[in-house]
């Protein structure tokens, strides 16, 4: 019996475990300089995240912040100095920005990428032609990278990082130069992938977007503070898994950025 | 080769292709230097100093045969430094997607050697026209050498520096070295020269160019330094394309 009570928490604990696509712990970065005379930069200093299958975590931070960096660390483009990241199941990266061939078109693009996805012609073919209708690119696939939009090339940035349907998608600022449509159809796409079972982290600036969010992640000062976001959607102040210590952040709007910046109270690299 | 790296080649032959500042620049480069000279030198009979011995030789056929190996290396050197600065970004996306690194290294080689034939094939159409060296397959074997140690020297320094300082250490790495330490008309070069990167390869070009017979230990050595760098290159590639 006694056996019996206690094998429902480990299951728990054991599907909560699995459940887990990405779990970075107590990741620490410094960027060195190799010229003398110039500083290192201390970026991350022991934060710690996960991200469930079917969760929607968002990473706030102001401008330098080391979001991207940490993105860069949980899909493996760039080594922590310190902690861990453990990943399950496929990933799919957007970075900030767009790691394309310039000088490719966007089918050729989408083959090359299929073929590192190991994905056959059919395959590609599928994914190329569902991600250009959803986000509305279809006319451009003749075109090369270089002379697409801003908007556009986007598009296509966060198409390559969709195209295998990742177990878990690590999008940074995935929705820059975006009009409102497709900002939409973005949303709505990352509603079908959560209901599919996919973890996603993204970057996110624009503060009206917390609701969207299962999990938000503040970074200051190297930490991560976590946010589950619930009904009355204050900012809860609580140190990451690693226990780092934390200060209390406070929202702000930046009038500059025409409003939805968020960042920490105090003042931070 | 697989179909991943015939693939990835492939796309790198069109970006390559779709370059069209760069085509010109294989075109135009090779007309412009080996040409220009040619046309502007003297025709009057020069001495060379080939493997010790004194050679006189025609000024023009030896400009043409001079300028060839400067003309390659300066430009097989930028297609290796374009090669590497156009693509590494998104080489390491790719990496990350699923291409392993072996496959990302032998395409971009792969590209690196046409990108050599193509400069060496124009620059040897220009230069032919001017010179008709004693054995042909040695001095073409001596250009393709050169450009290969460039276009390897490219691709390092394409990996260690942004664009702009390296065009200027691959303009002026070729004209140092080749230009002015190998020059056959120096009667008395300093004994560390022969550590350049051009240096065997010039010899054996110059000998092939002037006398009737090459010294093997030449070749040998400009193909040396070309495994050497390939090594070096390939390592670098290797861990600029690391990831987790």
């Amino acid at each position: 019996m006694t056996a019996d009570r206690s094998s429902p928490p480990e299951h728990s604990e054991q599907r909560a475990a699995s459940d887990i696509v990405v779990a970075a712990d107590s990741i620490a970065k410094t960027y060195d300089s190799r010229l003398p005379f110039t500083r290192s930069v201390e970026v991350l200093d022991g934060a710690t995240l996960e991200v469930r299958r079917g969760e929607v975590v968002g990473i706030m931070g102001e401008n330098g912040s080391g979001k991207s960096t940490l993105m860069q660390i949980l899909a493996g483009a760039l080594d922590a100095d310190a902690g861990a990241v453990q990943r399950a199941g496929t990933v799919g990266w957007c970075p900030q920005e767009p790691r394309l061939y310039d000088r490719l078109t966007v089918d050729e693009t989408f083959r090359l990428f299929g073929q590192a996805y190991g994905m056959d012609d059919d395959e590609v073919r599928e994914a190329r032609d569902w991600l250009t209708d959803v986000l509305d690119f279809e006319e451009f696939a003749d075109r090369q990278v270089r002379h697409l939009s801003g908007g556009n090339r986007q598009k296509l940035n966060l198409s390559v990082a969709l195209m295998h349907e990742p177990d878990l998608l690590l999008l940074d600022e995935p929705y820059t130069g975006f009009d409102w449509e497709t900002f939409l159809a973005f949303w709505e796409l990352t509603e079908q992938l959560r209901d599919r079972g996919v973890g996603v982290a993204i970057i996110s600036h624009i503060i009206n977007e917390r609701d969207r969010f299962d999990v938000v992640y503040e970074l200051h000062d190297g930490h991560l503070h976590r946010q589950e976001i619930g009904a009355d959607d204050e900012p809860q102040s609580r140190p990451t898994e690693g226990q780092v210590d934390c200060e209390r952040t406070t929202p702000f709007v930046d009038d500059d950025a025409g409003g939805g910046q968020r960042a920490t109270g105090e003042g931070s690299r | 080769m697989n179909g991943r790296v015939r693939t990835l080649a492939a796309m790198g032959a069109r970006e390559f292709a779709r370059t069209p500042v760069l085509l010109a620049l294989l075109v135009v480069l090779p007309v412009y230097v080996i040409g220009v000279f040619v046309l502007l030198v003297d025709d009057t009979a020069v001495p060379l100093t080939i493997d010790g011995s004194v050679v006189n030789a025609e000024m023009s056929a030896f400009a043409a045969a001079f300028m060839t190996p400067v003309t390659v290396a300066i430009l097989a050197g930028i297609v290796g430094l374009f090669l590497m600065q156009s693509s590494q970004a998104a080489d390491d996306r790719l990496r990350l997607a699923g291409y392993r690194a072996g496959e990302l290294v032998t395409a971009r080689f792969g590209l690196l050697v046409v990108g050599t034939l193509l400069v060496t094939a124009a620059s040897l159409a220009v230069a032919l026209t001017a010179v008709t060296p004693e054995l042909l397959g040695w001095f073409v074997l001596a250009t393709v050498l050169t450009g290969l140690t460039y276009g390897i020297l490219g691709v390092v320094v394409g990996v260690v520096l942004d664009r702009l300082p390296g065009v200027y250490v691959m303009l002026f790495a070729p004209m140092v070295d080749v230009l002015m330490f190998q020059n056959p008309l120096a009667t008395d070069p300093p004994t560390w020269t022969s550590a350049l990167p051009g240096h065997y390869a010039t010899e054996l070009l110059f000998a092939a160019t002037f006398t009737t017979s090459v010294d093997g230990t030449d070749a040998v050595a400009a193909g040396g330094y070309v495994l050497l760098l390939l090594v070096l290159g390939t390592g670098l590639l290797y861990r600029t394309t690391a990831v987790e």
